[in-house]
Formats: C-alpha cells, sequence, structure tokens
C-alpha cells in the first residue's frame, strides 16, 4: 500500500513507524526543508520537499498512484484546499483529514473527504464515553450501502431494556446485539437467553439511519 | 453578530479586495436594486472612501473572518449571490465550501488567485472565478 502524510511531526513520526513496519511505501510532504533533511536522516529518503497545496508538489510525490492520503496540519484552510487537490485531480480513494475546527467538518464530509478527524469531537466522546449514562459512541462504520455502524451504549440504571433477555429486546430492522460487556469487564456473547443489567455495555451493529430510534428504545 | 438574512434580492460579498470593491461598486452603478452585504475582516483598517460613502447603499460588516461561526450564524439559502472575494485563496475555497455544505445554496461565487486551481470544484456547484477574469454570468447580474 502507498500512503502520503503531510508535514512533519510527532503524529507523522509514529505513523511512518507502524507503516514501515508492515512495508508500507511512505512519503511525507513538508514545506520545511531541515525537517525534510530530519526525516530523512531517520527513515531514508522518504520526504518530498514542497507545499502540498501544490498540485505538482503532488504530483512528484506520486498521489496519482496513493492509496491513501492522511492530511493533517494545524490549518484547516490546507487541510481542505489538500485533500480537494488530491480528489479532484489524482482520484486518492481514501483521504483522512484532520478538521481543526468542527465547523468544519460538514463542508470536508460534503466535498467527498472519506474520514474526518476532529480533536474536539473526539475528546467529548471520550469523556461522554466516560460519565455517560446513555451516551453512545461509534465505534466504526462500515462500508456498506445503506450505510452500516457500530455503536457502543452503556446501559444506565433507569433504562427501560434492564432485567430483559436479549431475545425480548426488539432492536429496529437490520440492527444486532453484536457483544455484551458486563461491568466487570468481561465479554459475554450475546445469546437468546442473556439478561441484560445496569451498567452493561452493548456493541450494536444498525443502519445509521436507525441510530436515534434505537437510542429512544434503550433508554 | 447580526445574522444575515437574505431576501431574494441579497448579495453577501465576502472581503475586503480590489476584485471584491469593483464588484460592489458595479452593483451600485446598475438600476438594480439589490441587497449588498459586504463582510470584511476585522483587521482590514483602511477601507476605501468609495466604500465608504457607498457604506448608505449597503451594510458593511465588520467580523473576524478566520471565525467559522461568522458563515455558520448567518444564512445564505435564499441569496441571489453569495461571493467569496477576500485576497486569501485558501479562504475563498474553504468558505465556499463550508457555505455550499451547509445551506445547499446555488450562486456561490469563488474567487482565486491561482490557475492550479481552477478545476477544483468541477460540478460541486460552486463557480471558480479569477479577479482578471469576471464570469459573465457575473457580469451579466450588473448589466
Amino acid at each position: 500500500m502507498y500512503v502520503i502524510i503531510i508535514g512533519v511531526n510527532n503524529l507523522t513520526q509514529k505513523l511512518v513507524t507502524s507503516y514501515s513496519e508492515y512495508e508500507h511505501e511512505v512519503t511525507v510532504i513538508e514545506k520545511d526543508i531541515e525537517k525534510c533533511h530530519y526525516f530523512d536522516q531517520l527513515f531514508g529518503p522518504i520526504c518530498q520537499n514542497g507545499d502540498a497545496c501544490d498540485p505538482e508538489i503532488q504530483s512528484l510525490a506520486g498521489m496519482d498512484r496513493a492509496d491513501i492520503l492522511i492530511i493533517a496540519t494545524k490549518s484547516d484552510k490546507d487541510n481542505f484546499l489538500i485533500g480537494m487537490v488530491a480528489k479532484s485531480k489524482y482520484n486518492v480513494k481514501k483521504t483522512i483529514n484532520l478538521a481543526n475546527d468542527s465547523s468544519y467538518i460538514k463542508a470536508f464530509s460534503y466535498f467527498g473527504i472519506n474520514t474526518v478527524i476532529n480533536i474536539e469531537s473526539m475528546i467529548l466522546r471520550s469523556i461522554e464515553q466516560e460519565t455517560s449514562i446513555l451516551a453512545p459512541w461509534e465505534i466504526t462504520e462500515l462500508n456498506t450501502n445503506p450505510k452500516k455502524i457500530i455503536l457502543g451504549i452503556r446501559i444506565d440504571s433507569y433504562s427501560k431494556i434492564i432485567g430483559k433477555s436479549i431475545k425480548d429486546i426488539i432492536l429496529p430492522n437490520h440492527s444486532s446485539i453484536i457483544l455484551l460487556i458486563r461491568a466487570n469487564g468481561i465479554t459475554d456473547p450475546p445469546s437468546e437467553h442473556k439478561t441484560i443489567h445496569s451498567e452493561d455495555e452493548l456493541l450494536i451493529l444498525t443502519e445509521e439511519k436507525n441510530k436515534n430510534k434505537m437510542l429512544e428504545y434503550l433508554s | 453578530m447580526n445574522k444575515v438574512s437574505k431576501s431574494k434580492n441579497g448579495i453577501t460579498i465576502f472581503g475586503y479586495s480590489d476584485i471584491s470593491n469593483f464588484i460592489v461598486e458595479s452593483f451600485l452603478k446598475s438600476s438594480k436594486n439589490h441587497d449588498i452585504t459586504l463582510i470584511v475582516d476585522q483587521k482590514d483598517k483602511s477601507i476605501s472612501s468609495s466604500l465608504v460613502r457607498a457604506s448608505n447603499q449597503i451594510t458593511l460588516k465588520k467580523e473576524n473572518l478566520s471565525d467559522a461561526l461568522v458563515i455558520n450564524e448567518n444564512d445564505y439559502k435564499n441569496n441571489l449571490l453569495t461571493i467569496l472575494a477576500t485576497n486569501d485563496t485558501k479562504f475563498n475555497i474553504l468558505s465556499a465550501a463550508l457555505i455550499k455544505s451547509i445551506f445547499s445554496t446555488n450562486n456561490v461565487y469563488c474567487c482565486i488567485n491561482d490557475v492550479k486551481y481552477d478545476e477544483l470544484f468541477n460540478g460541486k456547484g460552486i463557480e471558480i472565478f479569477y479577479p482578471w477574469n469576471l464570469p459573465p454570468k457575473l457580469k451579466h447580474l450588473w448589466k
């Protein structure tokens, strides 16, 4: 797999180390020539010096054959533009893009950036997960049509499904409980006779459009 | 921040630049009655005297343009035109995309200073133009 990462920083260093372990080919595009030299000394010649917003620099880095593009600079203007150039000129299959300001997430998604990461949302989700009564957290989304997601949900003591067995829980269509995690951390396969207790965590596979209906039912 | 809610005649122009000046003046010279709002950055201190004179005919607002809330909190859905015309091409591109994604509005024009980005929004409902070559569709509105 060919991975292009924009910008030299601590995150990039970890990503390059990780991708190299699995023998993936990596190129890093970086404006600052000194940072390029530093990275080239660490990992061998993997840096393309230049502004990643420039289509010619992207071309020199081999964007037309990139499988994944990871963009995580501090500027949302740059992040968006780099992603758009890669998509529109080089048809990059998968772009993972940092949106520093959550207000821009919608724009990133609307224009086809595959995965948008927002630190603020991740922190909020972590806090919700730690303190939640019934705040779901999305674990992943699947490449299906219609789109399916896997949600984690912690059951609070007021939930109406407490004491019910799994066979009596009527979830929306095309939804299922895929794992039960008990309050003591033990994982339990969700067979029909298992009963739901307060503080259990459920991993649920569902269609994205059914998410709210599901939460209403479980609360 | 005052909310900008536009009529069907509404035109919002972002940025204090030669091209935004030119567009505002062209609209004001035309006989058509448009409801024009010009949003400039708080840091733009030296607004031209012609624009100040025009300020009784247009709504001139000073905002922090680096704050996405400026876009999120206004309503461009029914605008006749929304034009991103600051001197910062990257700002214009991201803001045009944000407006399009939130309001699904047509007639978003984005000024860029670099021909490298001419195909960026092909088929995506945002019209890209250069300061030296205004699209006929735009010019037609004040002629």
